[in-house]
């Protein structure tokens, strides 16, 4: 009796546990709901998050408050901090620990990001490699060993000094990795707050050797003096978040996955040599102190300037370069309500002003600011401010207003980087042999393109704070789409943002994974993380929902998570639930799968209407069976000149031969009159103005190659020459995802020539032959490129060219003159 | 020689694969198109105009602008000849430079060499980029042999290998 019980138990176990891994599942036939709603994959909704993707009405997060003395040892290239962190409650949970993030210790050499490097990369390294070519494959591990070298050299990772209370009570603490674990003395109870003492020092970073978020540039140059720039970030123990869908989100960092934060307050006081011009997260609190009387004066004027006035100029920076000092400045900055802190210093630095009135109550002026040595040149004094105040106006017109008081873009080593308030960008000119700075047209977008997209962080994730270490694509896709679309409305002539056709390439290859992927497992980050969802949003805007319902719905998520930490559900829900359109089906595809887009147009046919009337029919079906080709046989017979027996015999002839079998007689005429009279009034009607408009119907078999269900939207040529545009929502998939067929009727002189499913390349068709009908031939890109390039590339020598001398620009503009001139 | 050198490098290995920019995307995407209609392996690689010109300057210590200067495009071209190869049982098989042209964002490249139908497995290496920067990620699809074969080239992936005729 009692085993019979166990056994019973066992069973339900096994049964719960299968439920849970696929609650719906198909399990006759080959039907896949691809329509289906996605209820069953998010979490379920509650009072922290509702289902309409909102905070609920008991959401919280914690609060996280920072006050930190950090100095800059400029000859170790050290810092030492010291830091007290006010820690409040607001979860419904009593903690007796809180994890600290320790992001310094993923550079040590036995950190889990060092140890599970896996050497084969992707793929397998497959026999024959090393004899298969000419070139020196050792160099690929040079900037590895560079990197190792310099890990050899330096010690890195945190020296934790001091752990305690606010009463300065020592606090036990584990680390762990890049976490430390402290044990608080007693539980910290729901709404209660607790403070913690933690002195801390670190080796910064070289970030050209070891290839981080931040770091140290070092400029070998003559008459440098050994200068460097340098770029903190992930500088001081930060808190790990502590949430209501994960509780505590501590996930070792692995490099990949970002960070996942706590809002908080900070007060922070930067020591660095007198010389040093500082750029952080806040508002400069004693400007007095650091800056001159002709700085702060400068400063002033810059709030209501057309463009960038200069606080400090190139030829202060300059003289600041030349020497160091001993002396020491301490910078203080205030900054409320971020999740970060982060902070740039170098003698190198000019830095210039451009207040922005954006208007409103929260912030009507905001300063943009950058800080760039003189490499940065001309495309630095010229477009990096600017490219931060069209950041704001473009962005804030999808979100909120421009919440702080600073918006910075700082030069340094970092190729692109964001913080709250401040980011580091990479682009820099060149030095020419004549002592002049160039830049080139790729350099120029660049940083247009970089600036653009960090300062666009600050929104998203620095405001909007989704959970990097989880999901990448939440700000890297979102940030993304809105940089094209900032991009745009800068210059529409160049290449910005995401085209749907970027992303086919990728989205057909076998090594996609889905988006839904935790950041440190997606194979490609760059098509994964961000091109793939730019432009899954863009189509989004553009095709599906429009602008309208789209911009709405976007602003709406935007403003119910400023502050506030939102999950992939959350957007989905409130895109879905703000645009008033079922979008599970859009999420499903492009968001949880690897489907891509392949429409493809089979068959194209037409119908006749019966009439009825045999008048009509018959004379029809007469001339059908005329247009058939001539039967082989009859052919041949005529060629060979045969005569016929009818026509050997004209004599012998009757009612048939006169009369074929579509010759209606008043048999059929009765016939049809009847019918019409058995024919309720609205059937007769619907009937006779169905002749009367003789349309055209046709009937387009698609089929779905790709997997991904998307809208189908077709050009319907005509014989006449006109075009037509017809969009069928991606609803029409929804009975049967592989095939559908689509009726079309035509007015009666409209007759159909041909088809062309996406013609604006809007969807990321990957096969753009099959969605001609009739078939076209496509050809492919070195076809096309040898038939337009034929006679240029003809007695090339590319070996030769290639070795011809590059011009300079000087040299350019002669040459274009010379065209000028012809 | 070269064995002992990977010896080494595997047991030091600690590269940080992660990038450390959150903007920059260095990667290329090749497609290796079987075309029956010309009879050729036709390969059409696609750059980041930016990254290729920052590889001219640390390569050959150039400072040209590729979007303008034919040349500089044609010096990386050559480069992308140096860097992409196909063989067969280690017999490397020669691909013509078609030409190569600037869309967009975008550099492209294009080889081409004919349709060996008697050839069964190709081993491919695709170099490019990566002796410059370790993040670098070459992506490879093979097209026009049924489904679509991606091979992806990243750390320190050297060789691999793809049958053509399952
Ligand atoms: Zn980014």
């Amino acid at each position: 009796m009692k085993l019979t019980a166990v056994r019973l138990t066992a069973a339900i176990c096994a049964v719960t546990a299968l439920s849970a891994s696929a609650a719906i599942k198909q399990t006759k036939g080959d039907f896949e709901d691809k329509f289906r709603q996605l209820d069953e994959s998010l979490p379920t909704a509650n009072v922290y998050r509702t289902a309409g993707g909102e905070p609920g009405h008991a959401y919280w997060q914690q609060q996280v408050d920072y006050k930190i003395k950090v100095a800059l040892d400029e000859q170790k290239r050290r810092l030492q901090a010291s830091q007290s962190i006010a820690y409040k409650n607001n979860s419904p949970d009593s903690l007796r620990f809180l994890w600290i993030q320790l992001d310094q210790n993923k550079f040590r050499a036995d950190s889990m990001s060092a140890m599970t490097e896996d050497f084969g990369g992707l793929g397998n390294r497959g026999p024959g490699g090393q004899k298969a070519g000419g070139s020196d494959p050792a160099k690929i591990s040079l900037a590895a060993l560079r990197r190792q070298h310099w890990i050899d050299d330096h010690e890195v990772g945190y020296d934790i000094q001091k752990v305690t209370d606010g009463n300065g009570n020592k606090l036990h603490y584990v680390i762990v990795g890049t976490l430390m674990r402290i044990d608080l003395a007693e539980p910290l109870k729901p709404g209660k707050s607790t403070d913690l003492n933690i002195n801390f020092a670190f080796n910064i970073v070289e970030e050209d050797a070891v290839s981080a978020r931040a770091g140290y540039e070092h400029f070998k140059d003559e008459g440098e003096n050994g200068n460097d720039i340098f770029l903190l970030a992930q500088w001081f123990p930060r808190l790990a978040a502590y949430t209501d869908y994960e509780g505590w989100t501590n996930k070792e960092f692995l490099g990949r996955g970002e960070f996942t934060l706590e809002f908080g307050n900070y007060d922070v006081e930067i020591t660095v040599p007198a010389d040093h011009i500082v750029s952080a997260t806040g508002a400069l609190q004693n400007a007095k102190d650091v800056l001159t009387a002709e700085q702060r004066k400068r400063l002033k004027e810059a709030e209501s300037a057309k463009r960038p006035v200069f606080i400090v100029t190139e030829e202060e920076a300059l003289e600041n370069e030349k020497e160091g000092t001993s002396k020491t400045k301490t910078w203080r900055f205030k900054a409320d309500k971020v999740r970060d802190f982060a902070w740039a210093s170098s003698r190198k630095f000019m830095w210039d002003a451009k207040g922005y009135k954006q208007g409103g109550k929260d912030q009507p002026l905001v300063m943009a600011m950058s800080f760039y040595p003189k490499e940065g040149g001309d495309l630095w004094k010229k477009y990096s401010t600017e490219a931060v105040v069209h950041t704001l106006e473009v962005y804030s017109r999808f979100s909120f207003d421009y919440p702080y008081p600073v918006a910075q873009s700082v030069n340094g080593p970092v190729g692109g980087m964001e913080y709250p308030m401040i980011t580091f960008n990479g682009p820099r000119t060149e030095l020419q042999d004549d002592g002049t700075r160039t830049y080139s047209l790729s350099e120029k977008r660049f940083l247009l393109g970089v600036v653009i997209h960090e300062i666009g962080h600050i929104y998203f994730p620095m405001v909007v704070n989704s959970d990097e270490r989880q999901w990448t694509w939440m700000d890297e896709g979102l940030n993304s789409f809105l940089d094209g679309v900032a991009g745009r409305e800068w210059d529409p002539t160049i290449p910005w943002g995401v085209e749907p056709r970027d992303i086919t390439g990728y989205m057909k290859s076998s090594s996609q994974v889905p988006i839904m992927t935790q950041s440190d497992s997606v194979l490609h980050l760059g098509p994964n993380a961000y091109t793939k969802p730019a432009a899954a949003l863009n189509i989004l805007r553009e095709t599906i929902l429009g602008r309208e319902l789209f911009d709405f719905a976007f602003k709406e998520y935007a403003n119910r998570w400023k502050y506030k930490r939102p999950t992939p559900a959350d957007f989905f829900r409130t895109m879905e639930e703000a645009s008033g359109v079922d979008l599970d089906w859009f999420w499903r595809g492009w968001f949880y799968t690897t489907d891509h887009v392949d429409i493809s147009l089979d068959r194209v046919y037409q119908l006749r209407l019966d009439t009825e009337n045999p008048d009509i029919d018959y004379p029809r079906l007469r001339q059908e069976e005329l247009d058939k080709p001539l039967s082989l046989t009859d052919l041949r017979n005529k060629e060979e000149g045969k005569q016929l027996w009818v026509e050997k015999n004209p004599d012998v002839r009757d009612f048939y031969d006169e009369n074929d079998r579509w010759t209606v007689t008043n048999k059929e005429r009765n016939k049809y009159n009847s019918y019409l009279k058995g024919l309720k009034d609205w059937e007769r009607d619907a009937l006779e103005r169905a002749v009367r408009e003789d349309k055209n119907y046709y009937v387009l078999d698609f089929s779905n190659l790709g997997g991904l269900v998307m809208p189908i939207i077709l050009q319907l040529t005509f014989e006449d020459g006109s075009k037509e545009e017809m969009y069928i929502p991606a609803e029409i998939w929804r009975r049967n995802s592989k095939n559908v067929s689509k009726l079309i009727v035509t007015d009666k002189g409209k007759v159909l020539q041909s088809v062309l499913v996406d013609p604006h390349w809007e969807t990321a068709d990957v096969d753009v032959e099959n969605n001609y009908y009739p078939r076209r031939i496509i050809p492919s890109r070195i076809e096309t490129y040898k038939s337009s390039k034929s006679s240029s590339l003809v007695g090339r020598d590319l070996m030769q060219d290639s070795k011809a001398k590059l011009k300079s620009d000087d040299d350019k503009k002669d040459a274009d003159k010379e065209e000028d001139k012809q | 020689m070269r064995k002992l050198f990977n010896g080494l490098v595997v047991g030091l290995a600690l590269a940080l694969s992660a990038g450390a920019s959150a903007h920059q995307l260095k990667s290329a995407l090749t497609k290796m198109l079987f075309n029956q209609r010309s009879g050729n392996v036709e390969i059409m690689h696609r750059f980041y105009i930016h990254d290729a010109e920052h590889a001219l300057k640390q390569l050959f210590k150039t400072n040209a602008d590729l979007i303008s200067d034919q040349d500089a495009q044609a010096l990386f071209a050559h480069y992308v000849e140096q860097r992409f190869f196909i063989s067969n049982q280690e017999t490397l098989i020669p691909l013509n430079l078609v030409g190569y042209e600037i869309e967009g964002k975008f550099l492209w490249v294009y080889q081409e060499t004919p349709i060996d139908e008697a050839i069964t497995s190709l081993d491919i290496r695709n170099n490019a980029l990566r002796e410059i920067w370790t993040t670098q990620v070459n992506t490879v699809n093979i097209e026009g042999i049924g489904d679509i074969k991606t091979l992806t080239f990243d750390g320190n992936t050297e060789s691999l290998q793809v049958t053509l005729h399952p």
